[in-house]
């Protein structure tokens, strides 16, 4: 798990730098293992910034139809990655009372426009940089993510797609035959 | 497979197992030559792929590159290299195309262009041609030696109808080192997508279940995975004598050798040369021109995807097999020297989100999430221009695990880049709008898998720092056998080519060996 821990924190470390891209490399390594989540287990974020933090999850990669479970396993990976790293830590505490101060107390039944406003806004940068950073490679690596945009996932223990739609597209006229060769 | 003794010194050491050292390690096997390969990888096995790409990337990537510095932030990102036996090969997407005599002749046919540091291959397309041919049936190359074209899956019927209506005309689904049908002892493709998270069933060239398999049959192949160079030794004529390395758990060992072939991919080869400096060789090992290091090319590369009107799947099947030629041309009248390929890509979703949307949050990374069924993407794949200043260097501060600096890569885009890149991305996107894309993403590429330049070949011993045979100018009996030997980059992916030296290599070295003269 070390090579994970350090992959994040460069991570985080261009984000801040403001880097617009990392290599797939380093996201890849980035993605720390996601176990089913649960809000006991949480070690260093308190139960009022993980509600803060799943919420504004839920902002940062608002797709439809998703339980609460997917979004418990991004605020897991972000205390993960603060458990590891104090600046980590420091940004999520941070932007969490930052949150709650600006918002004030009945932030939870804001709408989700109000939310957004207030994370686009400089002063929830770094917190919206810590949860992007971490949790986007974390959401898109979801089985559930997968099954709400359609994604399959691995093919081999159906046997690929040779028979089941490799070229199964009919919206346009099918490549001449010296283009392409023959469905084996 | 066979034990090599530590002070054998009539042997051929090997640094690395991926295209060049994997072929070349088979190549002299083949002829008699027994060889010992370094890789400091594991040897995976079949059941070690995974189709996912997270967990591949953790497999084969090393955590402990190079470090990267550039005043753009995308050129920052670290290359994309496999630490495994077999190499990059493991995750190369198979496309095997020659290089063209006009790339070859790159000086020549460009001319004089500021900024750039070209010069010509000291070895023509004719020359190579045998070796190439050799290659091809070596891999088993689509559309080479009566194999027939891999057949078109969903991303290059968009691709295909787009390029048509644009008049393209060189648009077929490519020359793929992927069985699409079952050749030496490997079975046919069957669509699986991952490609690049190596191929499970092998229809895909490895080095790791090909070449090294093949040479461990001669009996005279000593391949140790895990084992990591750290410098090569040389004796007191200044013969390269022997290899210190690493082995599995820590212990520094020297293998003694006839012969040391660097093929450890081109950052890490000239890493090598630098860290193997002695008194004799005080800026490093064949550095006597003051080019190890420099010239670095990685191609210029953009990703363009666009949102069509119906669903598409990209993702399921061969991932790259889309192929259009038409602008691998050096065409003055486009504004820009050289050529470019653009290529079919699809990744599964957790790279396509992350390569084409970094930073993205909210409605936009949901909208793009959702999109994903109905995208169709491309690579473009242009010449980048060798530039003195783009190099490798050893790193001041970061050292790996054995006390040993480093790679540092400073690498700036040439101007040339840009405005081929610029023409790329405008005829990509209309090829897209042409069949009705929706909404078209254009995203540079990060993380180079293509890596050359660093220890090229030259005619003049000024120019380069190996011959066209990849011997290096200074020391007779070290060679070089990976993309680092190139002179240009071309606009074509490095593999075959590699290949194609490997074998040429080979020839050349037992050659010399059966005359005595290494």
């Amino acid at each position: 798990m070390k090579t994970l821990h350090v992959g994040r924190r460069e991570f985080l470390a261009s984000a801040r730098n403001a880097l617009i891209a990392a290599t797939l490399a380093r996201y890849a390594i980035a993605q720390p293992a996601v176990e089913t989540s649960r809000r006991e287990d949480l070690r260093v974020v308190s139960s009022d910034e993980a509600r803060v933090l799943l919420r504004v999850s839920r902002r940062v990669m608002p797709l439809d139809g998703l339980s609460n479970a997917a979004y418990w396993t991004i605020v897991h990976a972000l205390d993960t990655s603060a458990a590891g790293q104090p600046d980590v830590r420091r940004t999520l505490v941070d932007g969490a009372s930052s949150l709650r101060r600006h918002l004030g107390e009945g932030w939870p039944s804001m709408s989700d426009e109000e939310l957004d406003t207030y994370l686009a806004s400089p002063r929830a940068a770094p917190l919206l940089d810590a949860v992007r950073s971490v949790g986007v490679p974390v959401f898109v690596g979801l089985p559930e993510v997968w099954a709400a945009v359609g994604y399959d996932g691995e093919s081999l223990s159906k046997g690929g797609y040779l028979h089941r739609g490799f070229n199964d597209l009919t919206w346009l006229p099918e490549p001449s035959s010296d283009a392409a060769g023959p469905v084996p | 497979m066979s034990r090599i003794d530590l002070r054998d010194d009539r042997v051929v050491v090997i640094i690395g197992s991926g295209a060049g050292g994997g072929t070349l390690a088979n190549e002299l096997c083949q002829r008699g030559v027994r060889c010992v390969v370094l890789e400091a990888g594991p040897r995976l096995s079949f059941a070690d792929f995974e189709q996912d790409e997270f967990a591949m990337a953790r497999k084969l990537v090393p955590a402990d590159g190079p470090e990267v510095t550039s005043r753009a932030p995308l050129n920052q990102s670290r290359p994309y290299v496999c630490r495994a036996v077999g190499g990059t090969t493991i995750h190369w997407s198979g496309i095997a195309l020659r290089l063209q005599e006009s790339e070859l002749r790159a000086r020549t046919t460009y001319g004089p262009i500021a900024g750039a540091n070209l010069i010509d291959w000291p070895v023509s397309s004719s020359e190579l041609a045998p070796y190439y041919e050799r290659a091809e049936d070596k891999l088993g190359v689509t559309g080479t030696h009566g194999i027939p074209l891999l057949p078109a899956n969903n991303n290059f019927k968009v691709f295909y109808n787009g390029a048509k209506q644009l008049g393209y005309r060189r648009v077929t689904t490519g020359r793929l080192a992927i069985n699409s049908r079952p050749r030496d002892g490997r079975p046919g493709c069957l669509q699986l997508g991952f490609c690049l998270q190596g191929c499970k069933i092998g229809a895909k060239w490895s080095t790791l279940y090909t070449e090294i398999v093949k040479a461990e049959a001669t009996g005279r192949l000593d391949l140790r995975p895990r084992c990591t160079a750290l410098q090569i030794q040389h004796d007191k004529r200044g013969r390269v004598s022997g290899v210190l390395y690493a082995d599995a758990a820590g212990r520094l060992e020297v293998q003694k050798a006839h012969v040391v072939c660097v093929a450890a991919n081109a950052v890490e080869s000239s890493r090598l040369l630098l860290n193997s400096a002695s008194s004799r060789y005080p800026d490093g090992m064949a550095n006597s021109s003051g080019q190890v290091g420099r010239n670095y090319m990685t191609h210029s590369h953009s990703f363009v995807m666009a949102r069509m009107p119906k669903p598409v799947h990209a993702w399921r099947g061969t991932i790259q097999a889309g192929l259009l030629e038409d602008e691998r041309r050096h065409d003055e009248a486009r504004g820009f020297a050289s050529g470019y390929l653009l290529q079919t890509i699809a990744f599964g979703l957790p790279f396509t989100v992350l390569a084409m949307k970094p930073g993205a949050w909210g409605k936009e990374l949901a909208d793009f999430m959702r999109s994903y069924p109905r995208l169709a993407g491309l690579v473009i794949l242009g010449e980048d221009l060798p530039q003195a200043g783009n190099r490798v260097t050893l790193s001041k501060q970061g050292k790996d695990r054995f006390g040993m600096p480093v790679a540092s890569i400073y690498r700036e885009h040439h101007p040339n880049d840009r405005a081929l890149l610029q023409h790329a991305i405008q005829r990509a996107t209309e090829l897209y709008k042409g069949v009705g894309a929706e909404e078209v993403h254009v995203q540079d590429a990060a993380g180079s898998t293509h890596n050359m330049g660093t220890n090229r070949m030259s005619a003049s011993p000024r120019d380069g720092v190996v011959n066209s045979w990849g011997q290096t100018h200074d020391i007779t009996n070290l060679f070089v056998a990976d993309g680092s030997q190139f002179s240009s980059s071309g606009a074509a992916n490095p593999t075959l080519t590699i290949v194609a030296l490997a074998v040429r290599q080979a020839q050349y070295i037992a050659r010399q060996l059966g005359a005595r003269a290494l």
